[in-house]
């Protein structure tokens, strides 16, 4: 079974991101959770491709990986709101998410069904604290906001979260329309999606800030 | 078929509108940090201007207490030996005929005219005496001492009724005065030089004006008056005064007007 040309974009753009990460790793150590969290991803999604061509189960890699996904996503945000109390924010709603995600996935969603439950929870706050972001970059004279990486970051993961939220939100829907074709347009929003978060996820990386902030 | 259509057609419009409100939501967040990158570099302009002000106070504290301990020097030992000096002239007989005595009374002259000029100079750096007496006197005083050269017409020109002013502002005031009034003795090549204060309503407006040649410009900092002219700008700017600067070929004024309430 060969793969999608649409999932080879997608993992090369991964990759993409992940050397970017790597080159940028001392420079932008502001950004270094999402650099760590590239590289994991990308492991991911071969395994994932992996067992699929091996006809293996693959879901239970989900339950794994959303967790971990939205742990490094918190730690990012931890390293880049502004003041103390605002930097444990996130750090909490992992606890919460964390509690909640594992209890599903004991209980309510077993590892071999996809994750979709957990992933809204995780839509929803990555929702929260990119707007929560947004709204309180911190200002610094001469530099725009253009220049600030998370503005890229947070940008992108607003549109890709909310878009999801959207699409699996109106999923059961489209299916009752027609499942085959539900599943074709939730395959290529989601992925038309993922292409813009790791495009925002690339232009920070790449883009020359000037002036870095050294946050550890 | 019809209905399915529709509701597709609400599903785009659904997704529109979301697609709007992260527009929205993403500009409102590039207007805010506009706002707030204002307001960031508003506050760094305050801390520096307050910083600048503080810099200037430490600055005019530290000349007050020079002059102030000048003002003693003179006043305790030159004042003194003067005084002695005369006094052990008193004492000297005219054995050396009538030229003598001439020359005798010319020195005692001298020196007497010495301690006078002394006891005005300590009196007008002395800023006890100047907050005492208040900025009338202090200006009186200092016109005096520079009429007496004779170098200079001096005048004192008041209007409108004479308010008492905080202290140390009157004290700044004085300060600006004086350098106005050095720069015209050292300068202006001016025969003449009139000080006036206007009492308004509001404000005080003090005016230090010469008949000399006049500047073409106001000079640069680093030029001769250049910084006498910052001092005197910097120090308007302290207790909340406008400072000009005005010359023309038939002379120059410098004037501060300061609210009084």
């Amino acid at each position: 079974m060969g793969i999608d040309p649409k999932f080879l974009v997608y993992y090369f753009l991964i990759f993409l991101c992940s050397v970017a990460g790597m080159l940028r790793y001392r420079e932008k150590r502001e950004l270094r959770p999402l650099f760590v969290l590239l590289p994991v991803s990308l492991c991911t999604e071969v395994y994932v491709e992996y067992l699929i061509q091996q006809k293996r189960p693959y879901y239970f890699v989900y339950h794994v990986y959303e967790i971990l996904d939205f742990l490094f996503f918190c730690l990012l945000f931890s390293r880049n709101l502004p003041g103390g109390r605002a930097r444990l924010a996130p750090l909490a709603l992992f606890t919460i998410y964390a509690a909640v995600a594992i209890t599903l996935s004991l209980t309510r969603i077993p590892v071999s069904v996809y994750p979709s439950v957990q992933y809204s929870i995780e839509s929803f706050f990555l929702i929260l604290l990119s707007l929560f972001y947004l709204l309180t970059i911190p200002a610094e004279s001469g530099k725009r906001i253009f220049e600030h990486n998370m503005f890229w970051i947070c940008t992108g993961l607003l549109f890709v979260h909310a878009g999801i939220l959207l699409v699996n939100g109106s999923y059961n829907y489209l299916k009752s329309l027609s499942s085959a074709r539900a599943l074709a347009i939730k395959d290529w929003v989601n992925m038309l999606f993922n292409y813009i978060l790791y495009f925002s996820f690339l232009t920070a990386t790449l883009w020359r800030t000037g002036s870095t902030r050294s946050l550890s | 078929m019809a209905d399915r259509f529709d509701e597709v057609v609400i599903m785009i419009i659904l997704a529109s509108l979301l697609l709007l409100l992260l527009a929205v939501i993403v500009i409102v967040s590039v207007i805010k940090y506009k706002q707030r990158q204002r307001r960031h570099v508003e506050e760094k302009n305050a801390i520096r201007q307050q910083f600048n002000q503080e810099l200037l106070h430490t600055r005019i504290e530290i000349q007050e207490q020079t002059l102030k301990h000048i003002a003693q020097e003179i006043h305790d030992n030159i004042g003194q030996t003067l005084s002695l000096a005369k006094l052990h002239l008193n004492t000297i007989g005219t054995r050396e005929g009538h030229e003598g005595a001439e020359k005798l009374g010319t020195t005692k002259d001298l020196v007497s005219k010495a301690i006078v000029d002394l006891r005005g100079l300590s009196r007008t750096l002395n800023s006890d005496a100047v907050l005492s007496g208040g900025l009338l006197k202090a200006v009186e005083s200092e016109l005096a001492l520079i009429g007496r050269a004779g170098v200079f017409t001096t005048s004192l020109e008041i209007t409108g009724q004479p308010v008492s002013l905080d202290p140390q502002k009157e004290l700044i005031l004085f300060r600006i005065v004086q350098e106005a009034l050095n720069n015209s003795i050292k300068h202006s090549e001016a025969s003449r030089i009139v000080v006036s204060l206007s009492y308004g309503e509001n404000s005080v407006c003090t005016s230090v004006a010469d008949n000399g040649k006049g500047a073409v410009r106001a000079p640069a900092a680093d030029q001769p008056g250049g910084t006498g002219l910052l001092n005197m700008k910097s120090r308007s700017e302290i207790i909340g005064g406008t400072f000009s600067f005005t010359s023309a070929a038939s002379g120059t004024e410098v004037r501060v007007i300061l609210p009084t309430n």
